[in-house]
């Protein structure tokens, strides 16, 4: 016995409402008499009718409230049902790209298919399956259902991916559904690695039907494709590094190919022996466009055996600088001078429109912020009080650096932080778009000298600091050479016909303006189809054409995963736990606890006593001409 | 039974009233016993011949036998002057539930049209409560004829009880108006001090009225408790208020009381020979006309 809509209870105060509504009535009403002559006999008796003495018709309005609360308050009592459920079983279904190795002339994914369907047709009629898939996220392919036909099509119709796996996550949600209701259950898991590298509680992996499929271990995999071309080099200048790795318990040989637009530019056999790597490097490529890395011959998993990468054409790119510092000019023409393909233009802030920037310009406004946003990529040092996008609290002087974040592309191989000129610093309010990069302490908080974020869709960076006085070609200023250095690259705009490179398994997110239903997809496998949301989930190795009436874009998926690559891991320590529990046959008599509401009888009875009190109102009303 | 019902009606037809004393100066159709006239219908005794009577009274058969001239004389017919007071103060509609006032007009009209039928003339009259400018009472048209029945119910629906009782003034101030008494009839629930309707009953009398008093009283007077148990009782004319609580021994209080004021009233009227009769709104109006008012004097049938 017990109530549902606690929140109902303070309805119960109305009883005592209606007691002082009586009262209040009581003392209100009146009994005509055509005379007080008789009445003077009687001796006039004012406290006993100051006494709550309620009449018949309070009683039936005091039930009806409370039996209309009663209602409300959705009472119930417990029941104890007994239900027959048949058991569940839980397939989980490895999907990722190690799946694809072949084991003979089938793959293990068609393998672990046929050992899922056996499992499906042994169920009986009560029981319930449902199928999960893992890759890098689970994913529900089937709720639990005794629809046996339904889970064994969905089966037939799941395809792997080329992604890495994630194969906790999708024995956790399995164990999670088997556990619902308090149902006996199994979970079956399908999936070519070893038990061992499940991160599970030992008893949650004993508690597993465990189908590992697959022994086969012939794979060399390219384990790595990198290009080292920064903007401002050639082609001519771009070296690529490729590492070639043998999977196999046993030595293998092979021919690595690189093709430059479909031309070779680069083949060398090779022989590696067992779980053996060698990496290649090759440069002084002779002009820009796509390059594939190949092994051959082909083995159990081909997904490995080939990535792409593009070599860049360099590009002129322009540096706008606006400074009222004269000195500063002259000092990044100095530096601009020293980096092919930059050019520089220098301009006071009362020359600049935003009309003289071009989407592929990088600024820099010293001491100086446009009135209005620019739509370029832009770096502020030492924005000036009153300035619409970093609000100035305070200034400082002589700061200490305290904090940065070392892994920022901005601060890559500055080892001296500290050696930054701190002489002069505004103290700014972080904006609610931007992260701090660097920071310092005052006497008062923590006080950010540099931050970055992304505005409207372009990169910002600020320094909170001033460097007029600071000398960017002396050599005591390299950490603020090589900051200004490393801020010029990571402004720079991608080159759009520069194809970019996603690893599978993740998403690329579409630049904000993109219009995602004007984009068709036309993905490695498959056929072109249309955008409906801002991302793409890169799922397969190859090249991925987005196409739009103003973007295009290109990306290059490729799978560098050493956990898919090595198709053939041993247990690292016991072999397979076998179930501990029985495995579950017969349908099950589950006894459990319901609540049964009888709110709605209340209501019932609240409409007769309404009824009743009415006809006995009526009456009374007949009787005594009074209400 | 009312108004509407001509089976009742047919129930009145039946019934006149009874004279004791009044009789008026006009002739009329009410053959008054014990006294004579010179012509009529009804023969009533012989007298000696004295000279001015008219000789085709002179009875020759008798003259014949007695050798005497004598003339016959007649039951004299008059009529009845039929005077109906109505109490219309504010206790007359309290409690609701008894209708008294209601119950009161319909009394009224089912004796005046007993009266009429009778073709004797007949003045209701309401008594009000006095005001400056203005009659303490307000009467209805004298009606004559059993044809102008129907004018007596539209005067009585424009009747609303209100304000105090003022019985004796009231009465006084309307016999200083009137020449002819008759037959008095006052319908009220006499719910005053004594002092009030024995002052009002008594001038009567003294005017030379055959006075009765019709008693009205209703059932919630009669048994309270039957419609409350407590509360706060209001004085509808008085405008007091009284906190009551009605015990076993309040009751029976009450009870005394109404008692002894029933008591007071009908032994008055005993000792100044006025008819009483007592109506209680619980009883069938038929039930009164046909059985209470002919058994207590008020009417008789023809």
């Amino acid at each position: 016995m017990g109530i549902l809509n606690p929140a109902a209870l303070p309805l119960l105060t109305l009883l005592g409402i209606l007691i002082l509504i009586y009262l209040r009535e009581r003392w209100r009403q009146r009994i005509e008499v055509p005379s007080l002559l008789l009445w003077r006999a009687v001796p006039e008796d004012k406290a006993r009718i100051r006494r709550f003495l309620p009449d018949l018709l309070f009683f039936a309005q005091a039930l009806l409230l409370l039996l209309l609360i009663g209602g409300l308050l959705r009472p119930y009592r417990s029941q104890i049902v007994t239900e027959t459920h048949g058991n569940r079983h839980i397939l989980v279904i490895d999907t990722s790209a190690s799946m694809q190795a072949r084991e003979g002339r089938t793959r293990r994914f068609d393998r672990a298919l046929d050992e899922a369907k056996r499992v499906v047709r042994s169920l009986g009629p009560l029981d319930e399956s449902m199928v999960i898939s893992i890759s890098t996220r689970p994913q529900v392919v089937s709720g639990l259902t005794s629809d046996h036909l339904l889970v064994l099509h969905l089966l037939e119709a799941l395809q792997p991916v080329d992604t890495s796996t994630n194969l906790d996550l999708g024995v956790e949600l399995a164990l999670a559904q088997r556990d619902r209701d308090e149902r006996r259950g199994r979970v079956h898991v399908f999936t070519d690695l070893p038990q061992s590298t499940l991160s599970l509680p030992q008893e949650q992996v004993k508690e597993l039907e465990y189908h590992r499929i697959g022994k086969n271990d012939d794979n060399l995999a390219l384990a790595a494709f990198h290009l080292h071309q920064n903007p401002f080099q050639t082609y001519s200048q771009t070296q690529a590094y490729m590492l070639v790795r043998n999977y196999a318990y046993h030595p293998k040989s092979g021919t690595l190919t690189l093709q430059l637009n479909g031309e070779p530019v680069f083949q060398r056999e090779f022989t590696l022996a067992a779980r053996e790597a060698a990496s290649f490097s090759v440069k002084g490529f002779e002009k820009a466009g796509q390059l594939i890395a190949r092994i051959e011959p082909g083995d159990a998993l081909a997904l490995d055996n080939q990535a792409l990468a593009w070599v860049a054409e360099r590009h002129e790119r322009r540096l706008v600088v606006v400074s009222p510092v004269k000195n500063l000019h002259e000092e990044l023409t100095r530096v601009s001078q020293s980096i092919p393909g930059l050019t520089l233009t220098a301009m006071t802030p009362e020359a600049f429109s935003p009309e003289r920037l071009n989407p592929q310009d990088v600024a820099l406004f010293h001491q100086f912020v446009p009135s209005t946003t620019v739509s370029v990529n832009s770096l502020y040092v030492f924005p000036p009080p009153d300035n619409p996008l970093f609000p100035v609290v305070a200034e400082a002087a002589d700061l200490s650096i305290l904090d940065w974040r070392q892994e920022h592309d901005l601060l890559r191989n500055l080892h001296y932080v500290e050696a930054l000129p701190l002489k002069k610093a505004r103290v700014l309010a972080l904006p609610p778009w931007a992260q701090v990069l660097i920071s310092s302490r005052t006497k008062m908080s923590e006080v950010p000298l540099a931050l970055t974020g992304e505005k409207d869709g372009h990169r910002v960076v600020c320094l909170a600091f001033d460097l007029n006085k600071g000398n960017l070609t002396n050599s005591d200023n390299l950490t603020l050479l090589l900051l200004f250095l490393n801020t010029l690259r990571w402004l720079l705009p991608p080159d759009p016909v520069t194809p970019q490179l996603v690893p599978t398994g993740e998403a690329f997110f579409l630049p904000p303006g993109t219009t995602p239903d004007s984009l068709r997809l036309l993905p490695p496998q498959g056929e072109e189809r249309v955008i409906e949301t801002d991302t793409v989930e890169v799922d397969h190795v190859g090249e991925y054409r987005l196409g739009g009436s103003r973007y295009r874009a290109t990306l290059y998926a490729n799978l560098f995963d050493e956990m898919e690559s090595d198709i053939a891991r041993r247990e690292e320590d016991t072999p397979i736990a076998k179930p501990t529990s029985e495995s579950p046959s017969a349908p099950q008599e589950l006894t459990r606890t319901v609540p049964n509401e009888f709110g709605r009888s209340l209501y019932y009875g609240a409409a007769l006593v309404l009824i009743l009190e009415w006809l006995y109102a009526m009456w009374r009303y007949s009787q005594t001409g009074a209400p | 039974v009312g108004l509407t019902d001509f089976a009742f009606f047919r129930q009145l037809d039946r019934l006149r009233l009874r004279i004791r004393t009044a009789r008026g100066h006009r002739p009329g159709e009410t053959l008054i016993p014990r006294s004579t006239q010179a012509w009529g219908v009804e023969f009533e005794a012989y007298k000696d011949y004295v000279p001015g009577d008219d000789f085709r009274y002179v009875d020759w058969n008798a003259v014949g036998r007695l050798d005497q001239l004598v003339v016959r004389t007649f039951t004299a017919e008059r009529e009845i002057p039929v005077h109906l007071f109505l109490d219309t103060s504010a206790s007359m509609r309290a409690p609701v539930v008894d209708q008294k006032f209601t119950f009161a007009t319909d009394l009224v009209s089912a004796i005046g049209y007993v009266v009429l039928n009778n073709n004797d003339p007949l003045q209701v009259v309401a008594l009000a409560t006095p005001a400056s400018g203005h009659l303490p009472f307000r009467p209805a048209p004298l009606l004559r004829h059993r044809s102008q029945f129907a004018r007596l119910p539209s005067f009585l629906q424009t009747l609303a009880p209100t304000g105090k009782t003022y019985l004796r003034e009231t009465v006084q101030a309307y016999t200083e108006q009137t020449r002819e008494p008759g037959i008095a009839t006052v319908v009220s629930d006499f719910l005053v001090e004594p002092a009030q309707y024995e002052g009002a009953l008594t001038l009567l009398k003294a005017r030379g009225y055959e006075v009765r008093a019709v008693h009205i009283l209703g059932a919630a007077e009669m048994a309270p408790e039957r419609f409350f148990r407590r509360g706060k009782l209001y004085d509808v004319e008085e405008h007091g208020e009284r906190w009551v609580s009605l015990s076993r021994a309040h009751l029976q209080q009450y009870q005394e009381a109404l008692r002894a004021h029933l008591d007071a009233l009908q032994q008055f009227c005993h000792r100044h020979q006025v008819l009483y009769s007592r109506a209680t709104t619980d009883t069938p109006l038929a039930q009164i006309m046909t059985e209470q008012l002919t058994q207590t004097g008020f009417l008789a049938f023809r």
